[in-house]
C-alpha cells in the first residue's frame, strides 16, 4: 500500500481557498398555447443557431404487459414521416438545411425528440416537428412499421443481446420488478412484444399521449421571443389537443428479501458483481444525498471502493456506484468488473463491508464536498451546447415543474452534510437488494503469460 | 412488500383516444404542403485563433466567454504507432502510468485533488498522438494548472501503480477478444494495416508483459515542452492564462518529439476475414480499402460522396441495410484519416442471418457510387447542408477545440475553415464523381466477427465468388493471427 505524502490536516489547510462556482444563469422565458402545448426559450445570440426539443411527457413506463418497448418503437416511427413529410423525408431534410445533433431518444418517463439547426432554417425545423405531433398518423403504413419492428430488435441485439453484460442487466431489471410492471423489460422491450406491435397501437398510443397538451417544447439559442411566439403560434397554435392525459403513478415496488443471481454471459470475459437497490425518484429529496453516496463508494479515482478494490488489493478493473433516478422511483447499484482471477468472495466481503461501514459512519467531510464540486462542474459543463441548455429546462420543467429550478437545485446539492448523505444511504441501503452476479461463460483465453519481463519491481 | 401492480395497471390506456376520423386542426390553415423558406443565410463568422508560445510550447487560443469553464488540450507527436515490436501498447501503458501522481502526491492524493477542484485531467496516448486535456472551472484554473505542471515536471511514477495499470490493460485486452465488436476492430487492424504497420499493432498480453519501467521512463521523458502543441478554448484570454502557464511552468525543458513517418498499409494477404465470436447474435462488419491523406486538394468532394454513401440516415448505405432491409440498427461508410493516409471503412452489426445479404448489398452500394454518382438531390443535401452546418463546428468550447485540433493533428494551416465554406460550395456532380473514381476501389477487404457456425459457409461462397476481391478467405484468432 501506498502511504500518503500530504497529512490529512495539510490538505485540508489547502483546500480552505478553494472558490465556490457561481450558479450558471439559464434565463428563460415559459408560455402555453390555448391547446396546452408548453413552450420554453432561452435566448443566446453568440452563434446563429437554435436548439429545437421536443418533450414528450410519456415513457415506457406508460406501457402497458404485453405491449413492452411500444414508447420506443413509436419514437422510431416519429422518423418515418407524417402527411406533409414524405416516408424518410424528415433526417433528410433537416440534413439539407444544416441540421446537427438530429436523434431522439426514449426513457422511462418521457420521450424527446431534437435538432439543432441554423437560426434562418428554424421554421423548417417547427413546420417537421408540428407535421408529426398534428399529422402522423395520416401517413404511418404497415410497411414502414414492420421495418422499424426490425430495426429495433437489431438495437436491441446491439445494445443487449450481443454484448458483455446484457443479459445480466435484463436479468437485473426482471428481479427488481415483477411481471407486469412497467419497467421490467427495461425501455428496447422484449423481442416477441416488439414484434406483435401493430398499427392500431401505433394509432391508439398516439391519440391518448401524443397530446399538444403533454407535450413541451424547448427553443434555445439565436431567437428573439416575438418571433418564436410567433413561429410557434403559426405551426403549433391550430392543433387541437385532448385535453392532456392523466399518467398513471408508476407501480412501487420493494423486495421481501435479499436476491442473488447468477448469469452466464458468453460476450462478457470479466466477471461482474452488481448490486442493486430500489431507490430514490430523480429530483426528489434524498436524491442529491445518494449522489454523494454514490460518489463517496465509486467515484473514479477517489471512491472507497475504487481505491480498495481497482488500487490497493487491485482486485478490480472498475467500479461504479450511483443513483439512477427514472422519475417516481429510482435504483442505486454498486457494480465491479473483476480482473481475471479474482476472488468474487472477496470482492463480495469488501463491498458489504464498505456498505456498513458508510451507514455506520456516514461520508466524510472531504467525500461530501468532492461530490458538490463534481455536480457543479458537470452542470456547467453541460450547458457549453445549446441543445444542453434546452435539455436542462426540460428536464428541471418534467421531473421538478418548475424550468427554472436549476439554482433551488444546486443549493440542494450544495446543502448535502455527511449526516444527510448517511441518514439517506440508511433509508434505502439498508434495504434488501439483487445482487446479479455475471459469470463468464468459459474461462477467458489468455495467452501464457510468464512473469514481466524486466517489469518494474 | 410487492405492491399490487396488476390493479394499478388495469388503468385504461386509452382514456382520452380521440375518434377516427376526428380534425386535428383548428383555425386558419398553414400551407403545411410545402417546406417554410429559409431566412437570409448569413457568413461563417469563425472565432479568431489567438498564438502564443510559453516554454516552446505552440499554443492557440479561442476566447469564448459566456460560461466559466475553460479546457485546455496539449498534445505531442508520440504514440502506439511508434511502439517497438514486441512491445505493442507500450506509449498508452507509459502515459498512463504518467497521470497516476506526482512526486509530492501519491494516487490517492492526487485524485483527492483533482476532485477538490473539480478539474478533469485526463492524459492518455492515441496511435499518432498523446493529450493530456483539462477542462475546469474558470476560477479554479491557477490551481489546476499547477497541478498540472506538477505532473509533467515531477511525475510520480510509482513502480506499483505501472504494474497495476499492466494489469488492467491485459484485463481490457482479454475483454475486447470476447465480443464481436472487440474482435472485429483487432482483426481489421491486422487484416488492412497489418499487425507490423504503426497503424496496425494489436496489443496482447506478452507485448504487454515486455514493457519496463525503464522503457517507460523514456517515453515519458520524451513528453517535453519545445515542439508540444497546446489547444485552449473558453473564458480565458492569451493575457489572463500565459502567466499563469509561465509560472508553472517555469522548470520545464526539453524538445517534444518530431511527427513519425509512416509508410501505406502493409495487410494480410486475403480478401475475407474471419474471427469467430461463439453465439453472436449479430456479426460485425467492417469492409473497405486504403485512402486519401486529409491534406489531398479534393477533400471536400471526398467527404461530400462518402457522405451520401454512408453517413447519417438518409445516405444510400443505411437506406438500404437499416431503412429497406432491416438488417441492422446503423450503419456507415467514410474515411477515417490518419495523419498519414486514411482507410475508407464501411461498419455495421448486421443480424447474424443477414450477414452474406446484407455484405451483398454493401457490395451494391459501393458498386452503384460508381455507376449512378451522386445525383443533384444527394449533392444538394450533403454540400448546401454541409454548408449551412459548419457553424456547429465553431458553436460551443468542445467543438471549437476539436476544430482547432484537426487543423494541428493533420498539419494544416490556420486558415484552412476560412477557407473550406468556398471549396465546399465548389463540389458539384463532376467533382463528386471525379473523387469517387479517384479513391473508392473496385475490391475490398471484408472483416467479420461472427458466430462461425451460421456465418462461414456464407462468406465461403463469398470469397469463392470474388464480388470482394480474388485473394480468398483467410480465418483469424482475435489477436488478427491467421488460424493454419
Amino acid at each position: 500500500m501506498i502511504a500518503s505524502l500530504l497529512s490529512p490536516a495539510l490538505l485540508l489547510a489547502g483546500l480552505s481557498a478553494t472558490p465556490s462556482t457561481p450558479d450558471p444563469a439559464l434565463p428563460f422565458t415559459t408560455w402555453k398555447l390555448k391547446n396546452g402545448l408548453q413552450v420554453i426559450l432561452h435566448e443566446d445570440h453568440r452563434v446563429p443557431m437554435v436548439a429545437v426539443d421536443v418533450w414528450v411527457h410519456v415513457g415506457s413506463g406508460d406501457e402497458v404487459p404485453g405491449k413492452s418497448g411500444f414508447a420506443h418503437l413509436f419514437e422510431h416511427m416519429m422518423f418515418q414521416g407524417s402527411e406533409h413529410v414524405k416516408e424518410d423525408q424528415h433526417f433528410a431534410v433537416l440534413r439539407e438545411v444544416g441540421a446537427s445533433m438530429i436523434n431522439g431518444t426514449t426513457n422511462f418517463d418521457r420521450t424527446n425528440y431534437f435538432e439543432v439547426v441554423p437560426a434562418n432554417q428554424l421554421e423548417a425545423a417547427l413546420w417537421l416537428e408540428s407535421d408529426r405531433l398534428g399529422f402522423l398518423l395520416s401517413h404511418v403504413n404497415q410497411e414502414s412499421l414492420k421495418n422499424q419492428r426490425d430495426v429495433v430488435r437489431n438495437e436491441r441485439r446491439q445494445r443487449v443481446d450481443n454484448v458483455p453484460y446484457g443479459s445480466s442487466r435484463m436479468a437485473q431489471f426482471a428481479a427488481l420488478y415483477p411481471e407486469g410492471h412497467p419497467f421490467r423489460y427495461q425501455v428496447i422491450g422484449k423481442h416477441e412484444d416488439i414484434e406483435g406491435a401493430v398499427l392500431d397501437d401505433v394509432k391508439a398510443f398516439f391519440r391518448t399521449w401524443y397530446a399538444p397538451a403533454n407535450v413541451t417544447l424547448a427553443l434555445a439559442g439565436d431567437v428573439d421571443e416575438a418571433t418564436a411566439r410567433a413561429l410557434v403560434d403559426k405551426w403549433f397554435g391550430a392543433l387541437l389537443s385532448p385535453p392532456r392525459p392523466v399518467k398513471r403513478p408508476f407501480p412501487v415496488v420493494a423486495l421481501q428479501k435479499n436476491e442473488r443471481l447468477e448469469i452466464k454471459d458468453r460476450f462478457a470475459k470479466l466477471a461482474r458483481l452488481q448490486w442493486t437497490w430500489h431507490g430514490a425518484a430523480q429530483y426528489s429529496p434524498d436524491d442529491p444525498d445518494l449522489g454523494v453516496v454514490g460518489d463517496a463508494l465509486g467515484a473514479d479515482g477517489w471512491g472507497r471502493l475504487y481505491r480498495r478494490l481497482v488500487v490497493d488489493e487491485q482486485l478490480a478493473q472498475a467500479v461504479y456506484a450511483g443513483p439512477s433516478g427514472m422519475n417516481a422511483t429510482g435504483q442505486f447499484s454498486i457494480a465491479v468488473t473483476l480482473k481475471p482471477g479474482s476472488d468474487p468472495a472477496r470482492v463480495e466481503q469488501i463491498v458489504r463491508d464498505e456498505v456498513v461501514r458508510l451507514l455506520a459512519e456516514g461520508p466524510s467531510a472531504d467525500e461530501v464536498r468532492r461530490s458538490i464540486v463534481d455536480t457543479e462542474t458537470n452542470i456547467l459543463f453541460s450547458l457549453d451546447d445549446l441543445l444542453g441548455r434546452a435539455e436542462r429546462l426540460q428536464e428541471m420543467n418534467h421531473y421538478t415543474g418548475d424550468a427554472g429550478g436549476l439554482p433551488a437545485y444546486l443549493a440542494r446539492v450544495r446543502a448535502c452534510t455527511p449526516p444527510s448523505a448517511q441518514a439517506a444511504a440508511r433509508r434505502w441501503l439498508a434495504k434488501p437488494r439483487v445482487l446479479v452476479v455475471t459469470v463468464p461463460e468459459s474461462a477467458p483465453a489468455t495467452a501464457p503469460t510468464s512473469a514481466p519481463k524486466g517489469g518494474a519491481q | 412488500m410487492i405492491a399490487p401492480v396488476a390493479a394499478v395497471l388495469s388503468l385504461a390506456l386509452q382514456a382520452h383516444a380521440g375518434e377516427v376520423g376526428a380534425p386535428t386542426v383548428r383555425g386558419p390553415a398553414v400551407d403545411r404542403t410545402r417546406q417554410p423558406a429559409a431566412g437570409p443565410e448569413r457568413d461563417l463568422a469563425l472565432p479568431p485563433i489567438r498564438q502564443f508560445t510559453v516554454r516552446g510550447i505552440k499554443g492557440y487560443l479561442v476566447e469564448r466567454p459566456g460560461l466559466p469553464i475553460v479546457q485546455l488540450e496539449l498534445s505531442w507527436n508520440l504514440g502506439g504507432a511508434t511502439d517497438p515490436a514486441g512491445k505493442e501498447g507500450l506509449a498508452s501503458l507509459c502515459v498512463d502510468w504518467l497521470g497516476e501522481g506526482t512526486k509530492r502526491l501519491d494516487k490517492t492524493a492526487f485524485e483527492n485533488k483533482k476532485a477538490d477542484l473539480g478539474a478533469r485531467i485526463g492524459i492518455g496516448a492515441g496511435a499518432e498522438t498523446t493529450g493530456l486535456s483539462l477542462a475546469v472551472v474558470t476560477s479554479r484554473l491557477e490551481p489546476a494548472l499547477g497541478l498540472v505542471a506538477e505532473l509533467l515536471i515531477e511525475p510520480g511514477l510509482r513502480p506499483a501503480d505501472l504494474e497495476r495499470l499492466r494489469g488492467q490493460a491485459k484485463a481490457s485486452v482479454v475483454q475486447a477478444r470476447g465480443n464481436a465488436d472487440g474482435a472485429g476492430a483487432r482483426a481489421w487492424s491486422a487484416a488492412f494495416w497489418g499487425r507490423a504497420h504503426p497503424y496496425g499493432h494489436v496489443v496482447e498480453e506478452k507485448s504487454l508483459d515486455a514493457i519496463s519501467a525503464a522503457d517507460c521512463a523514456s517515453v515519458v521523458k520524451r513528453l517535453a515542452p519545445e515542439g508540444a502543441e497546446l489547444v485552449v478554448v473558453g473564458d480565458v484570454t492569451v493575457e489572463q492564462l500565459t502567466p499563469l502557464l509561465e509560472k508553472s511552468l517555469a522548470s520545464w525543458k526539453g524538445k517534444a518529439p518530431a511527427r513519425a513517418k509512416v509508410g501505406p498499409p502493409r495487410g494480410l494477404k486475403g480478401t475475407v476475414f474471419f474471427v469467430d465470436i461463439p453465439g453472436a447474435e449479430q456479426s460485425k462488419v467492417i469492409v473497405g480499402h486504403g485512402g486519401p491523406a486529409r491534406a489531398a486538394p479534393d477533400y471536400a468532394a471526398t467527404m461530400v460522396m462518402s457522405q451520401v454513401f454512408g453517413q447519417g440516415l438518409s445516405s444510400r448505405l443505411v437506406q438500404n441495410l437499416r431503412e429497406r432491409n432491416g438488417y441492422t440498427y446503423g450503419a456507415n461508410g467514410g474515411f477515417a484519416y490518419r495523419r498519414s493516409g486514411s482507410a475508407f471503412m464501411v461498419q455495421s452489426s448486421i443480424r447474424t442471418d443477414a450477414t452474406g445479404k446484407a455484405l451483398a448489398e454493401i457490395k451494391h452500394e459501393l458498386t452503384g457510387m460508381s455507376t449512378t454518382p451522386p445525383t443533384s438531390d444527394e449533392l444538394r443535401r450533403e454540400r448546401d447542408g454541409g454548408l449551412r452546418a459548419l457553424p456547429a463546428r465553431f458553436a460551443t468550447n468542445a467543438a471549437l477545440a476539436r476544430s482547432v485540433g484537426e487543423l494541428l493533428s493533420f498539419g494544416l494551416p490556420l486558415d484552412t475553415w476560412q477557407r473550406f465554406p468556398a471549396e465546399l460550395r465548389a463540389v458539384d456532380d463532376k467533382a463528386a464523381a471525379a473523387a469517387v473514381k479517384a479513391h473508392l476501389q473496385p475490391t475490398q477487404k471484408v472483416v467479420v466477427a461472427g458466430d462461425r457456425a451460421k456465418v462461414l459457409p456464407e462468406l465461403e461462397a463469398l470469397a469463392k465468388d470474388g464480388s470482394f476481391g480474388r485473394e480468398g478467405l483467410v480465418l483469424l484468432d482475435a489477436d488478427g493471427r491467421a488460424i493454419k
